[in-house]
């Protein structure tokens, strides 16, 4: 738990190296079309580098989201709840963590 | 056969005409959207393999093939298109209320497709997921229907396909599957004589 969030590329390498996950994906088109939502909590400018991990900031509830494919030589539901830990010990007390599996390979 | 109701594209806008001109080109040049995006890797895989159950066929001595409808590879790719799609988000759930985990009806399809492929002389034509699957806990018939090498016995066939399924989906989704029904709609390959 921190008070502060991560840079979203640092938080896609911890999510990488989660036990399960196979790779992480840009969000969905429609969450991808809310570019100037993008860090009100980071101060990350919306031009600048794209991310996997997005973080949305909207009535001061800020989200963070991934979207993951899994292995399935491993337990999807318990890889998928490894990777909402490992969001939730870098983000602050207030945010919510949204973790979709799109893939299971 | 196409209708109207029939998407013509997955969620991010790829249409199946343009992932089968994709793989027919050996996946070169790479298409950066398509080897990143979810939805789009399902369907290859889907794809790629009933384009090897095809070359099978084809290979196959034709005049000897029990009758196939024409449609069949039509209708195959269609329902691809239209399964592979994101769908609806099916609950995980996290001791942590500030959590929200999902995974896509789409994922779940592909990995039914993979697991039924994996067996021998089966090839998934079709999966659909019945029931309030958004509902954590509410009770969900998954159905299959395959086309199976000709020759294998389907009762003791049948069993097996549930079984993988239903391991399969307690393993990687919290569904609560309360049946899993089988059938068989085509036998391809050849008879024996």
């Amino acid at each position: 738990m921190t008070s502060e969030l991560p840079a979203p590329h640092e938080l896609v390498t911890r999510v990488l190296a989660v036990d399960g996950v196979t790779d992480i994906y840009a969000p969905a088109p429609t969450a991808a079309r809310l570019p100037e939502l993008i860090a009100a909590a980071t101060g990350i400018s919306p031009d600048g580098p794209a991310s996997e991990i997005v973080v949305t900031s909207t009535g001061g509830d800020t989200t963070v989201a991934a979207r993951i494919a899994t292995s399935s030589q491993d337990n999807t539901v318990e890889t998928a709840r490894r990777v909402a830990d490992t969001i939730l010990a870098r983000t602050p007390l207030d945010a919510h963590v949204t973790v979709q599996v799109a893939r299971i390979h | 056969m196409t209708t109207d109701e029939t998407p013509t594209a997955l969620d991010c806008g790829t249409t199946i005409e343009r992932l089968t001109e994709y793989l027919e080109s050996g996946r070169t040049p790479v298409d950066p959207h398509i080897e990143s995006c979810p939805e789009c890797l399902n369907a290859l895989e889907a794809l790629e393999r009933v384009g090897r159950l095809s070359r099978d066929l084809i290979a196959d001595d034709a005049a000897r093939l029990p009758a196939t409808s024409d449609g069949w590879f039509e209708r195959i790719l269609t329902t691809i298109h239209s399964e592979l799609r994101a769908g609806r988000s099916f609950p995980i759930s996290h001791p942590d209320p500030r959590v929200h985990i999902t995974v896509t009806e789409g994922a779940v399809k592909a990995l039914l497709r993979t697991t039924g492929d994996s067996l021998d002389g089966v090839y998934i034509s079709r999966t659909q997921i019945e029931g309030d699957a958004e509902t954590p806990g509410a009770p969900v018939e998954i159905n299959l229907t395959a086309s199976v090498r000709f020759g294998i016995p389907l009762p003791e066939l049948a069993d097996e396909l549930r079984a993988l399924a239903h391991d399969t989906l307690l393993r990687h989704t919290e569904l609560n599957v309360t049946a899993v029904n089988i059938a068989v709609e085509d036998l391809h390959g050849t008879p024996p004589g």
